[in-house]
This record gives structure tokens, C-alpha cells and sequence, in this order.
């Protein structure tokens, strides 16, 4: 019995709001912190690159041209510095390279997923609060998009915009804010008939101010899932779409970039030039995936905040439709553009004791 | 059954309508095409004349009704590189696609159906978390990323097989295949591995998932009641029912495969249709493009529909529901 | 018999050696037909689940495979224990829906579950378990899930064809209503023990262990008309945190000093068995 007293000062002394049972959570978890920690230790020198960078790659006149493809190690003639991981093919400093690129490539997955979670969570609170048909052809232009697959979308766009920093960002607006406008609504779609939205309606408060001041923060965990999700996905898109000479612009390489010009040198063996962007990429993405998969594992834990985290039926998840947590797609519905059809036959077979008699 | 089909054909000529109207006025706003095809001492005329040509003076709806009408009948129009028409251009693309793809998915279920059965049946085992965790990094790390490494390794490294290219192939009419030369098959090993790779990691969760839901599912425990060799409880009661959601994702994989084919056909200079989007996207072919694109949606459409049949036949109580 | 969380379902599936894990038979030992159960091999075990000793689930819904057609579930049973033609073995299990009441068996042979109802489901798995006249099925709270009307059917033909055949049957329940009408012997369990055995008669009639006589007194009927009914006050224990010695004496009014250590299981004259320091008189 004593326990059961307890529980509640306990509770009270710390009021637990969605977002700081996610953190308590997230930190109990020793490979989140890791990645958290990767994470960090990629970010910053990434971030600080103009200044601890041992050179600035894109002044041409600090580059030496016969310092060209230079393997890791090796000292410069001219100014006695040394390559630690190479030269590549216009004697660029490798590492250099590697942090300015880590600095665009985290800046684009940034800036996109932070417009994609306001466009997304707008659309998709909007849908909800509004009801209707505005919420059925919002979540029918969602449904069209993401039944097709996100590299389509994003080579369209940039067939369409050309190249350059901000059309990458556009792209990766556009194929991003679908899930999140999905799994918007269907968190507010639970939040919507809870008593502190029936009190703010109440007291005939202005739509933005409920939908924003009321409804989104209680909508968060979820979404925040997504982006730590998505924020991965950005960067590895971001990547493909430079590797493939249609993203980002020569003037601003990424890492995805820095890849493409290595890859001509690979076969003659000078591996150097692609291999070590490539693994600070991979890096990056795999630091923020143990820091996603955490998030969405603690959130998903049996707590009552929890179940806004998996969809109302009828919603993917936006890993489901996407393919990147198939578990969800197994659990939630069938398949991306179908709503939750296959969802609902599959709980009817396994709930419902039987039609017929 | 006939009147669902029917339905759902109508549903996707529908979306596929739309998208051709959203691709091609989205692709209007696109730079001027002529500037890639002449030499940039033409003068304004011979500009001009070229743009009459080849119809770009004429209004925009005109141009979409125009390319509709052909469109209908199997004209997307011509290259306006080659001056082949677009969709016999992208159809000789095809079979590499295919070819690629298949061999990429028959290989991901090959390898993520056991697996993934493996790491379900024993989710605490050393070996089903090394699994759990190589399939995170097979469906997280880019897609060229991970063909980089694999030419690397193979390739520049071991120098055991070829980095690019086709190899040879066998005509049976006008269809080219590698898969009947042992030459194709040593080009097809690395891209058809890391188009695999990424897949069978999803193919592993999918299958692990199901396997965690259905094994704690008491028709499991009434079968072993029963008497049944184990063997027969997981090949007949338990296969059976994770078959649902495996075909249903492997359906959707394989769509996403043949868009994902764009890189790895990009990484290892695979002549699909894949590399001629990427080569036209950067070129401005406009026409190509479009046509690509429709195609593909076009084929995603149809693939949705089998997966729809597909999970009929596998679900007996989906089949209840459409029927009513 | 026993409420909820007792052990009776665990009981049923350590007979069968279907425990799941983390769970496992840690001592004792289970006699059937001359045999110990619990030291035999996997295999062995196999070769009587579904043939010597059958079962019959909670869940109809749950117990059929979704997937799979009658006629399979059914002949696979059969063909598991015996070689013998499919054709033949198809006849056995076409008789065997026959002779638990299923209308039209031919057809009903090749439904799927989904399409049959639950009382009819829980026949085709009383069905299953008649397949291959097993001499002891057990029955894990059959009827719990059906229609009262059904549950009155099921009840009587199931212990129709036990009676026909000779099949020992055990029925776990928490309905004393079901026992009374339906067993010769009760074993009544607490706390994953059983605390006291006996003949239909003797436990209802003269329950001893302080926890039978608080069931029997919680049931209503015509004697205790205008009386207030008596449950047992306090709630089932955690099985995790079980108190020291004998399981139910937080709850119980008998407790004595004795009751700090656990009661050893007595047998008492009648063959009688009981679990308890301080029996009622």
C-alpha cells in the first residue's frame, strides 16, 4: 500500500510533460547517448569548419596544384602542412573538405526538416481541427504523394528547379512534409477530443491560437520522432541527389558532392578522395539513426502519452510508408496510400469473434 | 472480383491523369530546351525556327492536349537529343531494369526471409541483434554509399569483379539479358547486391516483426497441442500467416527498387532506365522525362493493384470483405 | 478450478509441456498413463500432444489458424500421429465435426474460420481434439468466451462424448456453477497451488480449505436469499511478491501462528488432499 501513496507526491513534485518523459527516457539508453555523443562530435568541428579548418578548400589561391591526389599523410611542399586524409583531384585537403561538406550537407537536412515539420504539422493540425473535405482532399493529396517513392518526387522537383542550395531544400521539403502532415493529424486527431480542448473551445479562444497554442505542443513527441527520422533520411537524400550531379551546386560541395569527384580516382586505387567523405557520411547518418530509433522506441513504451505516437487507424506512420520501420507498416496498415484498410481487416480477423452466426 | 479491378483501374488512369498534368506543367517552367540543342552562336531566327519546330512556340494547354492525344496512342513524343521517340527509348531501357531488379528483390527475400524469421524465433540471441543491427544499417546508409564500398571491396580491392557496365548479353528476339552469361552475372553481382542489401533489410524487420506477432498467437500454441512436428508449425502455420505482410511489403519494395534502380544504375553505369532519366534530367530532354516518369507511376499503379490481389489470395477473410 | 491468475491454464500446459518461456517445469513430476510427462523428450511429448492427451483452448477466435481451411487443420492433426491415406484421414475428420453437432461437415470442411461463428469454431476444435480418441483432454475454460445458451450445448456434448468414449477430461474453470454440474473430482487452486482436492460432493458440500468455503459462500443462491453475500475481502497476490509462507493468509480469518510457514499438502483419509494448518471443521 505504501508504494501506491507515494506514487503521486512523487508525481507531483515534478510534473511530467510529454517532452521531458521522452528525454528521461532517451538519456536511460546507452547507445542513444552514443549516438547523441557522435553526433555532436561531428557537428561541431562541422559547424565550426571556417575556423578550425586546416585550410579553406574553396580559395583557390591556397590550393597547390601539384599537391593534387596526395594520399593520406602526406606534407605539403609549399607550406609544410599535412594532409591527414589526402589531397583529392584539384589538391584540395580532404579533411577540410570533409567539414565544409558535413557543415552544407547538416545545414540542407536541418533547415529542410525544420520547414517540413511547420508546413507538415500546419497541414496536418489544419485537417484535423478543420474535419470535413478540407481534411479529406488534404489527406488525399497526402495519400497521392506518398505512394510515390521519395526519390521520384525529389529528381522531379530538381528536373523542374535546377540546381542549388535552396532548390535542395525545396525538394526535400516537398517529399518530407507528407509525413509529417500525416502523422500531425493523427495526433491531433486523439488530442482533439481531449477535456483541455473541449475547455479552450469553451472559452471561445481563436482558432490559430487553439490549433498552435493548444493542440501542437500536446501533438510534439510524435512529430519530433519523425524528424530525428526524417533528419537522417535528409541527409542520405540530400547525398544521393548531389552524388547524382543534380543537387547542391560545385560551389557549395556536400558530402554527397565530394563522393561523385572521388569516385573517377577509386578505381586507379586512390581510394582516399571518396572513402573518408563517405564514411563521415556514414557516420552522420548512422549517430542521428541511434538517436531516431531511441526516440521512437522510449515513445512507444506503454505510457498514456505514448499512444499518440502510433497512428489512429486509417493513418500510416511515415516510416511505414516510406519502408523504413516496416514493423510499423505491419502494425498500423497495409501499405502507404491505402489509408489503413489492410489495418482494419487485419484487427477484424483477429478481434471480432466471428460475423456469421 | 472483376467489378473491384475495374474499379481500382479506373481510380489509377485517374491519378496517373493528374500527375501527367502536374509533370508536364511543372516541366513547362523548365529552361529553354532549344538552348541545348543548337549552338550558342544561332542566331534568335534559328532559335526560333527550332522552337516552331518542335512546337514550343504553341500555348501551353495546347502543347498538353497535343502530347495527350499522342500519349494515348503510345507517343510520348521524340528525344530531343537523339530525335528517337521517347518511350521506344526508355522500353530499350527496360529489360536492364527488370533484369536488375528482379535478381536485386529474388535475392533480398532469399536472404531477409530466413533472417528475419531467425531474429523473431529468438529476439535475445546474439546472432538475431547482430541481424537486427546490420538491417538498420542496410536501410539507413545510402543506397550509393553502400555500392561504393561494395565496388571498393570487390572491385578495386579484391579486383574480382567489374565495377561497371552490362557484360555480355544474350538476344532472345529483341530482349538483351545478362542473366544467361556468366559475364552478365558477374556485372549484374554488385549492383544487384546493393539494390538487394537495402531491401532484404527491410524485408528482415518486416518479417521479424510479424514473426514477434504471430508466435505468441494462440492457433501457434493449439498446433503444437496438436501434435505437430515443429517443422510443420513454422512452414505451414506460422510462414503462412507472416506471407500476408512479406508480400504485401515486397510488392511495395519492388516499386521503390525499380525507383531506387536510378542510383545504383547511376553508380555502376548500368544502361537501364534508371541512368537515361538521370542523363535526360540533366540534359533537359524534357520529352524522355515525362514520359519516364508516366511510365513508372503507371507501373507502380498496376504493381499496387497485383499486391491487392496478391493479399486476396493469401487473406481468406479479405476476400469476405471486398466481396460484401 | 480457481479464480483468475490462479495457475490452472499454466497447469494445462505444463501437462502438455507447451510452457512457455521464460517459464519452465522446475520440479515434480506428472504422471499420465504409468509415465513421468515431465522427464520424457520433446519428441515423445509430440507423439502424445494431440494423440493421448488433447486440448482445448480458451479463445475459439484464436485458436484456428486464419489462414488455413478447416479440412487442413484437421487432417494435418491426424496425419501427425498416424500414416495412414489422407482420403482416410479426411473421413475421420469429417465424422469427428459430425459427431460434435456440426450441420452440413462436407462444407464446413472447407470454410475458413472466419467464416463460422464461435460456437461453431470451438466445436471444430473440439473436434480436433476428439480426432485421434485421445484418453485425456483438457479443457482450458471453454466456454468462457461463447453465449450462455451455447455455452450449455458445448457443455453437454462435450461430456456426452467424454462419457461414450471413456475420456478422462479435465475442465478448468473459475465457474463453480459449470463444476458442479460437469466434474466427479475438483482440485481447487490458489496462488499457482492446488489447496485442496476432493470429490463434486465432499468440496461442496464440505469445503476445508478456508479459500473453498469463501468461493462457495461468495455464490449465490436460493439459501442465501436476503442474506448479503460474503466475498472474500483482499485481492489475489502478485505471484511475484507472494507473502511468506501460506499464500492466502493475508486473507484469510483462520490464520494461525502455523500459517508463517508454507502448509504442506496433505492427504487425508477418502483420498482428500488439502493445503492448509487451520482446516475449517
Amino acid at each position: 500500500m505504501s508504494a501506491v501513496t507515494e506514487t503521486p507526491v512523487a508525481a507531483a513534485a515534478r510534473p511530467e510533460t510529454p517532452l521531458r518523459r521522452l528525454l528521461s527516457q532517451f538519456f536511460e539508453n546507452r547507445l542513444a547517448t552514443l549516438g547523441l555523443v557522435l553526433l555532436v562530435v561531428l557537428a561541431v568541428p562541422a559547424f565550426a569548419a571556417p575556423w578550425i579548418a586546416p585550410q579553406n578548400p574553396y580559395d583557390i589561391a591556397s590550393l597547390d596544384i601539384l599537391d593534387a591526389q596526395l594520399p593520406p599523410g602526406s606534407v605539403a611542399e609549399g607550406t609544410g602542412m599535412t594532409y591527414w586524409l589526402g589531397t583529392d583531384g584539384q589538391a584540395r585537403d580532404v579533411l577540410s573538405a570533409i567539414l565544409y561538406g558535413l557543415r552544407t550537407s547538416l545545414t540542407v537536412a536541418f533547415v529542410a526538416v525544420g520547414a517540413s515539420l511547420l508546413l507538415g504539422a500546419t497541414v496536418g493540425l489544419s485537417a484535423a481541427y478543420a474535419g470535413g473535405w478540407i481534411d479529406a482532399l488534404l489527406m488525399r493529396i497526402v495519400d497521392i504523394q506518398l505512394s510515390i517513392p521519395a526519390i521520384l518526387v525529389a529528381l522531379t522537383m530538381l528536373s523542374i528547379l535546377g540546381q542549388g542550395l535552396d532548390k535542395v531544400i525545396v525538394a526535400l521539403v516537398i517529399v518530407q512534409w507528407a509525413y509529417f502532415a500525416r502523422t500531425a493529424r493523427a495526433a491531433a486527431l486523439v488530442e482533439r477530443n481531449r477535456e483541455y480542448m473541449l475547455a479552450a473551445r469553451c472559452l471561445a479562444l481563436g482558432w490559430p491560437r487553439i490549433v498552435f497554442r493548444h493542440l501542437l505542443p500536446n501533438c510534439m513527441p510524435p512529430l519530433i520522432v519523425i524528424a530525428t527520422i526524417d533528419l537522417a533520411h535528409a541527409i542520405a537524400l540530400e547525398a544521393t541527389l548531389s552524388f547524382l550531379g543534380i543537387g547542391v551546386p560545385v560551389t557549395q560541395p556536400s558530402l554527397g558532392m565530394l563522393i561523385a569527384n572521388g569516385f573517377e580516382f577509386m578505381m586507379s586505387g586512390r581510394y582516399w578522395i571518396s572513402f573518408f567523405p563517405g564514411i563521415a557520411l556514414a557516420l552522420a547518418i548512422v549517430a542521428i539513426n541511434l538517436v531516431a530509433t531511441t526516440c521512437a522506441t522510449s515513445s512507444i513504451r506503454g505510457t498514456p502519452h505514448d499512444r499518440r505516437c502510433r497512428p489512429a487507424p486509417g493513418c500510416i506512420p511515415a516510416s511505414a510508408a516510406r519502408g523504413r520501420g516496416p514493423e510499423d507498416a505491419f502494425r498500423h496498415a497495409g501499405r502507404p496510400g491505402e489509408g489503413g484498410r489492410r489495418h482494419q481487416l487485419r484487427a477484424g480477423r483477429r478481434r471480432d469473434p466471428g460475423p456469421r452466426g | 472480383m472483376a467489378v473491384f479491378i475495374i474499379n481500382r483501374l479506373m481510380q489509377a488512369a485517374g491519378a496517373i491523369l493528374v500527375m501527367s498534368v502536374l509533370v508536364f506543367v511543372a516541366l513547362f517552367l523548365i529552361g529553354d530546351p532549344t538552348a541545348m540543342m543548337i549552338s550558342p552562336q544561332a542566331t534568335e531566327a534559328e532559335r526560333d525556327a527550332l522552337r516552331v519546330a518542335f512546337g514550343l512556340d504553341r500555348p501551353l494547354w495546347t502543347q498538353y492536349a497535343s502530347f495527350l492525344a499522342h500519349a494515348a496512342s503510345g507517343d510520348f513524343g521524340r528525344s530531343f537529343l537523339t530525335g528517337q521517340p521517347a518511350l521506344q527509348l526508355i522500353l530499350q531501357r527496360l529489360p536492364a531494369t527488370l533484369e536488375l531488379v528482379i535478381v536485386a528483390m529474388t535475392l533480398a527475400v532469399v536472404v531477409g526471409v530466413p533472417l528475419g524469421i531467425l531474429a523473431g524465433l529468438r529476439p535475445k540471441a546474439v546472432s538475431s541483434k547482430a541481424i537486427m543491427t546490420g538491417s538498420i544499417l542496410g536501410f539507413s546508409l545510402p543506397n550509393f554509399w553502400i555500392g561504393l564500398m561494395l565496388i571498393l571491396l570487390f572491385a578495386v580491392y579484391l579486383g574480382v569483379l567489374p565495377a561497371s557496365g552490362r557484360g555480355d548479353t544474350v538476344a532472345i528476339g529483341s530482349l538483351k539479358l545478362s542473366v544467361l552469361t556468366l559475364d552478365g552475372w558477374r556485372h549484374l553481382a554488385l549492383p544487384a547486391l546493393t539494390l538487394g542489401l537495402a531491401k532484404a533489410a527491410l524485408i528482415i524487420r518486416v518479417t521479424r516483426a510479424a514473426t514477434r506477432e504471430i508466435l505468441p498467437m494462440d492457433y501457434i500454441k493449439f498446433a503444437r497441442a496438436k501434435g505437430l512436428a515443429p517443422s510443420r508449425v513454422l512452414r505451414v502455420h506460422l510462414l503462412k500467416n507472416i506471407m500476408i505482410p512479406i508480400v504485401t511489403v515486397t510488392g511495395l519494395e519492388f516499386g521503390q527498387a525499380v525507383a531506387f534502380a536510378v542510383v545504383t544504375e547511376s553508380v555502376f553505369s548500368w544502361p537501364g532506365m534508371g541512368k537515361l532519366l538521370i542523363d535526360s534530367i540533366v540534359t533537359l530532354d524534357r520529352p524522355v522525362v515525362v514520359a519516364y516518369l508516366i511510365l513508372v507511376l503507371g507501373f507502380l499503379v498496376v504493381l499496387n493493384l497485383l499486391i491487392d490481389i496478391a493479399y486476396m489470395a493469401l487473406d481468406p477473410s479479405a476476400r469476405e470483405t471486398v466481396k460484401s | 478450478m480457481g479464480e483468475s491468475g490462479s495457475g490452472k491454464s499454466i497447469t494445462g500446459f505444463s501437462i502438455l509441456g507447451l510452457v512457455d518461456p521464460p517459464g519452465r517445469i522446475v520440479e515434480g513430476s506428472i504422471d499420465f498413463e504409468g509415465r513421468d510427462l515431465v522427464g520424457m523428450s520433446e519428441e515423445e511429448r509430440r507423439a502424445l500432444r494431440g494423440n493421448r492427451i488433447a486440448m482445448i483452448f480458451q479463445d475459439p477466435s484464436m485458436t484456428l489458424n486464419p489462414v488455413l481451411r478447416i479440412d487442413t487443420q484437421m487432417i494435418e492433426t491426424v496425419l501427425a500421429h498416424r500414416s495412414i491415406p489422407e482420403a482416410q484421414a479426411r473421413r475421420i475428420a469429417r465424422d469427428a465435426l459430425e459427431k460434435v453437432g456440426i450441420p452440413s461437415p462436407d462444407e464446413r470442411l472447407k470454410a475458413y474460420p472466419y467464416e463460422l461463428s464461435g460456437g461453431m469454431r470451438q466445436r471444430v476444435a473440439i473436434a480436433i481434439a476428439l480426432l485421434n480418441q485421445p484418453r485425456l483432454i483438457i479443457a482450458d475454460e471453454p466456454t468462457t468466451a461463447l453465449d450462455v445458451s451455447i455455452q450449455g450445448q458445448i457443455l453437454h456434448e462435450v461430456r456426452t462424448l467424454c462419457r461414450q468414449t471413456g475420456t478422462a477430461l479435465i475442465w478448468i474453470t473459475h465457474d463453480l456453477a459449470v463444476v458442479a454440474g460437469l466434474a466427479d473430482r475438483i482440485a481447487v487452486m490458489y496462488a499457482g497451488r492446488i489447496v485442496e482436492t476432493g470429490t463434486t460432493a465432499e468440496i461442496i458440500e464440505r469445503p476445508l480449505h478456508p479459500y473453498t468455503r469463501g468461493l462457495i459462500a461468495s455464490v449465490p443462491s436460493r439459501a442465501t436469499r436476503g442474506h448479503r453475500l460474503k466475498p472474500i475481502r483482499g485481492m489475489t497476490p502478485s505471484l511475484i511478491h507472494l507473502p511468506k509462507g501460506c499464500a492466502f493468509k493475508d486473507r484469510c480469518d483462520r490464520t494461525i501462528a502455523a500459517c508463517d510457514e508454507a502448509p504442506p499438502s496433505t492427504v487425508l483419509p477418502g483420498g482428500r488432499t488439502l493445503r492448509c494448518w487451520n482446516p475449517a471443521p
